[in-house]
């Protein structure tokens, strides 16, 4: 599976028409929902808590096989890639995870070589230029020997961000990369998300502060109890009436002029 | 790359602080070579030291074919057998607690929260009670049965749960199915008579002076698959220590490392207990100390659980059968009475 499909650019993930129940769950977490990934472009996956943002993160990356509805990346079904190949090419920042033992910074972050290693293959020069690429731009060549325990939130967070770009990805899922960070590695992650994009890797990013989705997002998707509520460009995902409704939460929308741009920002009544 | 990267300056004020794993740079083949020299330390003090003490250079000696008739009787007919068993099993061990650490991402995972050690216990004392206590070999095969049984009920209850090997119900199904068999083994020991007591309470306890030369013979070879196994998903566990989730988007065949990891590990500890008994606290501790020294990267961490744990039992044993001499101590109990200050006094340091 090499250039057919897909040149150095990388390939669109289209998600079609997805269902997903957990089991046992009454209610189904993600119904009829479409989303695309597209190179050179950030989405912005918003919504209240439990509107399906992370279970459509899982369905999109592989993690979850969805009941009805089909994932394809490059055109060709996700189920129908080798994980490793897929690996190679998607990288997902799942939302948190708990790693138990003693594990040195750059040992994390060098696990995002796995799939271009496997699991008997030495790291070459290239395997360790690319962590080092990801450490840097991460910012965290200073903390490669560290124990990932001893990390603050912000700097675990970059960590596994790190992780993900050493996988050298054209497609990048990160869910809620932000949670726990406070404003000034919030601002420096997106806006790395957004270089990443300016190089044309394809990014989606699942997160609860909508004012920053406004202004790095591309594109938004709005989901809401599951379906999607709105998408498309933020002035028209991020209206007053949408957001009120999504939330159930009285909301201003103002547009405000960044040096960046101008991007409309909601204010909770 | 763009020069005005955020994250590029973030942290250029503040310089990282060094590394908290110490000798990082011995190198992993220095300490994998030290860790060789303990054991075969172990070894020597294990063949040399008893009821007629022999120095290292006449074990050596003795070892390749020197040494006196009574030397060699002594060192390569009695001692021998059970030095390699106890290098063999405390190795064994060691690798295995650490293969259950990682799948079930608990630290105080060791080789028997599965249940393996409580259903070769039934198996061992349901050979004893039978009357084939007379046959060694027929404990040995009850308890090796009994620890299938208890693997595959275990197992089959992980799978039950969910699309696969769920590992918290593995580990709840690990700690109830041992739990019964406890039980099992407590009200088989209540029909019991004084003798097939005092011989099931001993088994329990572990020991190493059951076995020969054949017998230590076929268990290295039943376990050399099971190690080579758990050797060979050395850098898919380091990925499952992390997260199975994450492990996956990173192209881990999940499923079938679990299923492997668990049958290789449980299969060692199943062999291993059958011949030996329970030998607590190699399978916890030795895992446990090695990460504390020297880091998690199970490409190392195995070989070096090996190695530790191999010397760590030869000489437990060593201490279990000359402390009290011409009596011995049960080989379990000294590697806890052994191990647990050792372990303390590690975890003290670590926490510095």
């Amino acid at each position: 599976m090499s250039g057919r499909r897909e040149g150095r650019e990388g390939a669109e993930l289209a998600g079609t028409d997805l269902v997903f129940r957990y089991p046992r769950a009454p209610g189904d977490a993600v119904r009829g929902v479409s989303a695309r990934v597209s190179p050179h472009s950030v989405l912005a996956v918003v919504g209240p808590n439990g509107s399906g943002k992370s279970t459509l993160a899982r369905l999109l990356a592989g993690g979850l096989a969805a009941s009805s509805g089909t994932v394809a990346y490059g055109g060709v079904p996700v189920s129908r890639w080798g994980r490793r190949e897929l690996a190679r090419r998607v990288a997902v920042v799942p939302q948190s995870e708990h790693v138990p033992f003693p594990l040195a910074v750059r040992s994390l972050v060098a696990m995002g070589r796995y799939p271009h290693l496997g699991p008997w293959r030495r790291e070459r020069a290239e395997d360790a230029a690319a962590i080092a690429a990801a450490l840097a731009r991460c910012g965290l060549e200073g903390l490669a020997g560290r124990l990932f325990q001893t990390l603050s939130g912000g700097e675990r967070q970059r960590a596994r961000l790190a992780r993900a770009l050493a996988q050298e990805p054209r497609t990048l899922i990160v869910d809620e990369p932000t949670a726990a960070l406070d404003m000034r590695y919030e601002m420096a992650i997106f806006r790395l998300l957004r270089t990443l994009a300016a190089d044309g890797v394809a990014v989606m990013v699942v997160t609860h502060n909508i004012n920053l989705a406004t202004r790095f997002g591309d594109r938004m998707l709005l989901l809401a109890n599951g379906t999607v509520a709105a998408q498309g460009p933020p002035d028209e995902v991020v209206t007053a009436r949408n957001i009120s409704e999504a939330y159930d939460w009285p909301v201003a929308v103002a547009r405000h002029a960044f040096p960046d741009g101008a991007a409309p920002q909601v204010l909770p009544g | 790359m763009t020069k005005t990267d955020p994250l590029d300056r973030l942290d250029s004020g503040r310089r990282g602080r060094p590394s908290r794993t110490p000798w990082a740079d011995v190198g992993r083949v220095g300490i994998l070579a030290a860790l060789l020299a303990l054991a075969g330390a172990a070894a020597l003090t294990s063949l040399g030291v008893g009821a007629a003490d022999i120095g290292p250079a006449g074990v050596v000696a003795t070892l390749f074919g020197g040494g006196d008739e009574a030397q060699r009787a002594v060192v390569l007919g009695i001692r021998l057998p059970r030095t390699l068993l106890g290098l063999l099993v405390g190795g064994a061990l060691a690798v295995a607690g650490a293969v259950f650490q990682a799948l079930l991402r608990n630290p105080l995972a060791d080789p028997y929260v599965l249940g393996v050690s409580s259903g070769a216990a039934v198996g061992a004392v349901v050979a004893m009670l039978a009357g084939a206590a007379w046959f060694p070999l027929d404990v040995e095969a009850g308890a090796l049965a009994g620890a299938l049984l208890a693997m595959f009920v275990v197992l089959r209850a992980g799978l039950a749960w969910g699309s696969g090997l769920d590992t918290r119900t593995l580990l709840l199904a690990g700690v109830a199915v041992g739990a019964f068999f406890n039980a099992v083994v407590l009200l088989l020991l209540t029909t019991a008579d004084a003798e097939s007591f005092r011989s099931a309470v001993f088994w329990m306890m572990g020991s190493l002076a059951r076995a020969g030369l054949a017998d230590t013979g076929r268990l290295a070879l039943f376990l050399a698959p099971c190690l080579l196994v758990a050797a060979l998903l050395s850098r898919p566990l380091n990925l499952l220590a992390t997260g199975e989730e994450s492990a996956g988007y990173l192209g881990v065949p999940v499923e079938r490392v679990k299923q492997a990891g668990y049958v290789a590990a449980s299969l060692a500890v199943a062999l291993a207990v059958s011949v030996v008994g329970v030998i607590g606290f190699v399978g916890l501790i030795v895992p446990h100390a090695v990460r504390m020294l020297w880091g998690g990267d199970h490409r190392f961490l195995l070989p070096a659980c090996f190695l530790g744990g191999a010397a760590f039992l030869a000489l437990a044993d060593t201490v279990a059968r000359t402390v009290v001499a011409p009596a011995e101590l049960p080989t379990g109990v000294v590697t806890s009475l052994i191990g647990v200050p050792l372990f303390v006094v590690l975890l003290a340091r670590s926490g510095r």
